[in-house]
């Protein structure tokens, strides 16, 4: 092994220890505590409304899973385009079932 | 100790047509020996060395190297043969440009993965028999011409191998140094070489130290 | 035979990297590019999931919502005593939330009513709610993100509603939810129910849908067919509905721009393969020189093997660790942008960090063993010919 293997062991396990180091202190730090999960559940439990605040440019994507097809239409005759967040999804497959219980 | 029987190869220049590099050479060489294989460009010369090499295989016959058999060897075992036996040196040196000197001069002892004080102390031996020391850590594109064929001879006998072959060494090099080459074939054949040199540079023709001058003319013995 | 770690041919490898400085470092930066907006993307995206998975069990097992004409309409509050006649039913609850459009901003609120403002609640509330200070029932709690929109419209103690009839109903804020239910509370807006009731101007013996609580998992699907059964025009979605909608919500808008960058990612290692197909003259020599030196064609993958493996190893643990740190610290500019759309109310995108070994390997089997292989099957290819033949 000479100076130049060893300058390449030398960046790779610097390298490795960004990456974990990252990792470590990602997870120290960021993970969610037991006591932050509560407050979650807490507050969810308060509301019982299931979607994240992350799409909330129209109502009928902000709790997209309780909106019904009509909704789509309400800002006028256009479907207005949300990107990917105004894809609709078929609101449940369950739902369906439920339906097919009863026979 | 190299014995060439009734040795043919042939390249495909199409699907249907071949052309005959070398047809039926019969030859036997002895250790030690310093042979001079003259002829015109295109005569064959080359094909000659790089079948003693293994690093191509003959159409037919045999290629027989201290009685083994090496034109039937597989691909590891003739890199393993070559790494052991043979020292090239190529008509255009064919070293590694952005290597240093020392990196190009080492590379055949890299399969063996010696230690690296083993490696220096080789490394350094030929470097001062070829005297090319001082320029260890310069790129081989910065060498002048004879420089680095003395790279290219240092890498050659790196691996202290029983068999030198060497192939229009002179082709690109002046007067003075092409008489330099033959000082060191000299040196070379006293340290018991078995050296096959290919060439048809007039300058290798007549020298008292040489065993053995063979001309080739058209793939065949003349 | 020797054992050891050929570090002679690492180091030829090393000067084989360097030797090729513009390409490697071209090479290098395309793949680190390209595993960064990989992980970055499979982070984001499992960290949403995780951030559903813990609320989930929070949420009501059914929601029942009353449809008219297939539109979505009040449902009766007498309806939660039907409901609750079912059996295995624990609990039903007669919710009252729905949306203000807050017209000068242009963002829609979600405001939701609920009964805890009573004493008993006023505990846990404290959890959750910085600045906790709860006098009335004409009072309200707001996410931070609503709270950052009333300040740059000057409301700064209290935001005033516009009735259905026009008139104004002012609620003081009361307190602002705490930033580590962010994702869940930017954008509500929690009051009383009555409060609810008046600014949208619901009767009172009405409700926007109705919750229930099943303390049997296996009895839900039942439940929810009897539920049908008694108000066949219901819309009836289970917990597990949802569950299933979030994944694939989140896949979907993840997979659109994945599928995006694992066509980017592939065609880089078609163009990877076909480059080095056609070996360049010089590389094809050099294989044939080290051939000719006497290396095995073993030894010469090996030294490729090396080159590839420490280019997508360097490329893949800074792209990740980029990635990391633009997710995580940074909180993805330019990328939440996918997921949040283009909502004026920005949620902080704080995501909580997963450590995730799945996608940590999957990118890891993803972006090395392909550019590994992408890039040692040429050099095989011309290894394995007589060493003769490449060199001339």
């Amino acid at each position: 092994m000479n100076k130049t293997t060893k300058g390449l062991f030398l960046f790779l396990s610097i390298l490795l220890f960004v990456f974990l180091g990252q990792l470590g202190y990602l997870f120290a730090t960021q993970s969610v505590t037991q006591e932050a999960k509560e407050k979650k559940q807490l507050f969810v439990s308060l509301t019982s409304l299931p979607d994240l605040a992350i799409a909330t440019e129209a109502d009928y994507i902000r709790h997209r899973s309780m909106s019904d097809y009509f909704s789509l239409f309400k800002e006028g005759p256009f479907l207005r385009e949300y990107f990917v967040s105004s894809y609709l999804y078929a609101p449940s497959t369950q739902y369906f079932t439920a339906r097919s219980y009863e026979k | 100790m190299i014995e060439l029987k009734n040795l043919s190869k042939s390249y495909a220049i199409s699907k249907e047509q071949t052309s005959e590099a070398l047809r039926g050479i019969d030859l036997k060489i002895e250790e030690g020996e310093l042979v001079i294989l003259k002829g015109p460009s295109g005569s064959g010369k080359s094909t000659i060395l790089s079948l003693i090499a293994a690093l191509s295989k003959p159409t037919s016959g045999d290629v027989l190297v201290d009685g083994k058999n090496i034109s039937k060897l597989s691909d590891d075992f003739a890199a393993l043969y070559r790494g052991k036996n043979i020292g090239f040196v190529f008509q255009k040196y064919n070293l590694l440009a952005n290597l240093s000197v020392a990196q190009n001069i080492t590379l055949p002892l890299i399969p063996l993965n010696p230690p690296l004080h083993e490696l220096e102390a080789e490394l350094e031996s030929v470097m001062q028999m070829f005297h090319i020391e001082h320029k260890k850590d310069v790129m081989v594109s910065k060498l002048s011409g004879g420089e680095q064929q003395r790279v290219a001879i240092a890498r050659a006998c790196i691996n202290d191998p029983k068999i030198i072959l060497a192939d229009e060494p002179t082709a690109n090099l002046d007067k003075t140094l092409s008489l330099h080459f033959i000082e060191i074939l000299k040196e070379l054949k006293a340290l018991n070489k078995t050296i096959i040199v290919a060439t048809h540079d007039p300058l290798f023709f007549g020298l008292d130290f040489v065993d053995r001058e063979i001309e080739i003319a058209d793939g065949a013995l003349v | 035979m020797r054992n050891r770690i050929n570090f002679y041919l690492l180091e030829y490898a090393l000067h084989s990297l360097w030797r090729q400085k513009s390409k490697t470092l071209f090479i290098g930066l395309v793949l680190t590019l390209l595993i960064f907006l990989l992980s970055a993307l499979f982070f984001i995206a499992s960290s949403i999931k995780h951030e559903l998975a813990q609320s989930v069990d929070a949420l009501p097992e059914i929601t029942v919502q009353k449809l008219q004409g297939g539109k979505h309409t009040n449902i009766p509050s007498s309806a939660v005593d039907t409901i609750l006649s079912i059996h295995g039913v624990e609990d039903a609850i007669a919710r009252v939330w729905g949306y203000y459009y807050f017209q000068k901003a242009g963002v829609p609120f979600v405001l939701v009513g609920v009964d805890p403002f009573e004493e008993q609640y006023k505990k846990s509330l404290q959890k959750i709610v910085d600045n906790y200070e709860i006098s009335s029932q004409e009072q309200m709690l707001v996410g931070r993100g609503v709270y950052e929109i009333f300040k740059e419209h000057h409301y700064e103690e209290s935001f005033n509603f516009i009735k259905s009839d026009g008139s104004l109903y002012t609620l003081p804020i009361a307190g602002v939810f705490t930033e580590t239910i962010e994702l869940e509370s930017n954008d509500m807006i929690i009051l009383s129910k009555q409060s609810a009731r008046e600014i949208f101007a619901m009767d009172a013996d009405m409700a926007t849908d109705i919750v229930v609580k099943v303390a049997n998992p296996e009895e839900i699907a039942m439940v929810a067919s009897k539920i049908q059964l008694a108000f066949p025009d219901a819309r009836i979605i289970t917990k597990e509905a949802l569950q299933i909608s979030y994944a694939n919500i989140i896949d979907y808008k993840s997979g659109v721009f994945l599928s995006l960058f694992i066509v980017s990612l592939f065609t880089f290692f078609m163009i990877i393969y076909d480059k080095l197909s056609g070996l360049s003259t010089q590389e094809r020599r050099e294989i044939g020189i080290l051939k000719a030196l006497g290396w095995k064609v073993e030894l010469i993958l090996k030294e490729k093997f090396y080159e590839a493996a420490l280019l997508s190893f360097v490329s893949y643990l800074v792209g990740v660790s980029v990635a990391l740190f633009y997710v995580y610290i940074l909180h993805a500019p330019l990328l939440r942008n996918i997921f949040e759309g283009y909502s004026v109310l920005r949620s902080s995108f704080h995501l909580p960090f997963v450590l995730d070994f799945q996608t940590l390997a999957l990118l890891f089997f993803l972006s090395i063993p392909l550019y590994v292989a992408a890039s040692i099957i040429p050099s095989w290819r011309v290894a394995t010919q007589e060493a003769d033949e490449v060199m001339r």
